[in-house]
């Protein structure tokens, strides 16, 4: 308790002013502003420009107090200085901030080249205050801190850049970025608990229905239609070859499988799997679903006949369906009416015909469906 | 916010090449050229840091160049997927990760060395210490620091080609590794 209180008296004491030009007055002017534009918002919380401007100079001398106190003396924490990072924030949220009070890309950008650019200042002021030519060492780490700091710059515009690539091409929510060996995805925990039940239903699709006989496809297509369970109850129980999906704390899981199509060009399978999250206290269910298009392989042309036609399996996560509409675009003749994104995939008549026969456009676009959770 | 897509693992990957050219090419500087311990560190390390970051201004500058047409499609395709889209014309993506794949490793050649020379006239790093003989004859002292430069420029280079192959064989193990 002792502790505190002297830790507290301590960093008051550092907050005092030896003289009136300081950086610590030039601190204590920032945050005194700030206080008069609190009173001003309460006494007049209409008054948007006054206030707007006060905590505009407000700021512009807190970064100036942040920085002084950073040039003269780094501050350390676990021997890593950051200082520097600490004066350029404060800086860019001066100069860098849109009016939802967030930072701008061009802020994120210049954060790490102006932290560079601090701690290479610091280098050349003295304590006193007058400027000084740094040693041999020190001139080495201010080269090395301003290289590190474009480095850093340009990961965080080349991560601005695969944004925009996601913003361009939104079918790329859809790709196994697990596969590559540049992007890696943050996800929750609970959406990515069901990712081994997901390659495994993948594995399944892929198993029975690319390379297959088409006549074997169509009977296949036939059996899980009459039987709408049929896929759950084969990861469920497991086959002679494959063990039973389970999944890690036990949460409980379900896959819905539904075809469209008449066959003649292709069918498409939407295959949705949905898991429950494992918390007690959340009851919501994370999907993900996977659009795929079984269409008859390209024949070799001595083999012409109908004993080897087979099927092709295509789903929305292979590379030529994320930069299909482009390439449906730059094509232009073959399918000049076929809208860019098919109606939603209705649910399975679970109850009526085993195989739906419904008037789909001749080429049938996949569904961009990105893997965001459904409540 | 959830799902983000980050380049997590190219980042990681620049890292751990880094990591590797700062040891090869601090152990040559140490071994073939004789420096002190602390500035062969300090030499590779500014010259592995500046190559890095003048490669990502390079490609920053040509992005509109390379990323462009059908070759966007497929790089975009290898960035996120691992793989080319099949069926479209490969032509001009292969002969632009051919010409990417020779331009690093010449770029990095060059721009190593002379990196480290352009901060020696500067001043900012230091001369070794055995390019001081402490003779007069101002001839024998310019003879003694060329040499020396030479033998620092060429074991840079040998480490960067050291290096170059060092990961090239580390990601070709590992991703056999993977594959089987």
């Amino acid at each position: 308790m002792g502790s505190v209180v002297d830790r507290l008296k301590s960093f008051f004491a550092l907050l005092a002013p030896p003289r009136l030009v300081s950086w610590q007055s030039m601190f204590l002017f920032g945050v005194g502003l700030w206080v008069v534009y609190a009173v001003v918002g309460l006494a007049d919380p209409e008054n948007i420009v006054d206030r707007y401007i006060l905590r505009r100079v407000g700021w512009f001398f807190i970064a100036g107090g942040v920085v002084w106190r950073q040039t003269l003396d780094p501050v350390k924490v676990l021997g890593f200085p950051i200082g520097a990072w600490a004066a350029a924030s404060v800086v860019i949220t001066f100069f860098f901030e849109n009016e939802a009070q967030q930072w701008t890309q061009t802020g994120f950008i210049l954060w790490p080249l102006l932290s560079g650019l601090l701690a290479t200042l610091s280098y050349f002021l003295a304590t006193s205050g007058h400027w000084r030519i740094p040693s041999q060492l020190e001139r080495i780490k201010a080269v090395v801190a301003l290289t590190v700091g474009i480095v850093l710059a340009c990961w965080l515009k080349f991560y601005f850049v695969t944004q925009d690539w996601m913003v361009k091409y939104p079918r790329l929510w859809d790709a196994q970025i697990e596969h590559s060996s540049f992007m890696a995805t943050l996800q929750d925990p609970r959406e990515t608990l069901g990712h081994g039940l997901v390659s495994e239903v993948d594995r399944l699709l892929y198993r029975r229905f690319n390379g297959q006989p088409w006549p074997e496809i169509e009977k296949q297509l036939q059996q899980y239609l009459t039987e709408p369970d049929k896929m759950e109850t084969e990861l469920k129980q497991g086959t002679d070859d494959r063990p039973p999906v389970t999944l890690p704390l036990g949460s409980d899981w379900d896959i819905q499988f539904s075809v469209t199509g008449t066959g003649e060009p292709s069918y498409t399978l939407t295959t949705t799997t949905t898991w429950e999250s494992p918390l007690f206290f959340d009851d919501r269910d994370f999907s993900v679903v996977r659009v795929c298009e079984v269409t008859r392989a390209p024949l070799p042309l001595e083999l012409f006949n109908e004993a080897t036609q087979t099927g092709l399996l295509e789903c929305n996560t292979s590379p030529e369906f994320i930069f299909a509409e482009r390439k449906v675009k730059q094509a232009g003749v073959e399918s000049p009416a076929a809208p860019p994104e098919a109606p939603p995939v209705p649910t399975p008549d679970r109850n009526g015909t085993p195989m739906p026969v419904k008037p789909v456009p001749p080429v049938t676009p996949i569904v961009p469906t990105p893997t965001v959770p459904s409540r | 916010m959830l799902p983000v897509v980050i380049p997590l693992r190219l980042f990681l990957g620049q890292l751990f090449c880094l990591c590797v050219g700062l040891a090869i090419e601090s152990t040559l500087l140490l071994k073939r050229a004789e420096l002190p311990r602390q500035i062969a560190f300090h030499y590779t390390l500014i010259a592995n840091v500046v190559a890095v970051s003048v490669g990502w201004l390079v490609l920053f500058a040509g992005q509109g160049l390379l990323f462009n047409g059908v070759r966007e499609q497929q790089l975009l395709s290898y960035l996120f997927t691992g793989e080319f889209i099949p069926d479209v014309s490969m032509a001009s993506t292969q002969f632009t990760c051919a010409m990417l794949a020779i331009v690093l490793f010449l770029g990095g050649l060059l721009i190593k060395p002379y990196s480290i020379r352009l901060l020696q006239r500067l001043e900012i790093l230091p001369l070794p210490p055995n390019a001081n003989l402490g003779t007069d004859d101002p001839r024998l002292n310019a003879l003694v620091l060329l040499r020396l430069r030479e033998r620092i420029e060429g074991s840079i280079q040998i480490g960067h080609v050291l290096s170059t192959l060092a990961t090239m064989i580390f990601f070709l193990v590992a991703s056999t590794s993977l594959w089987l």
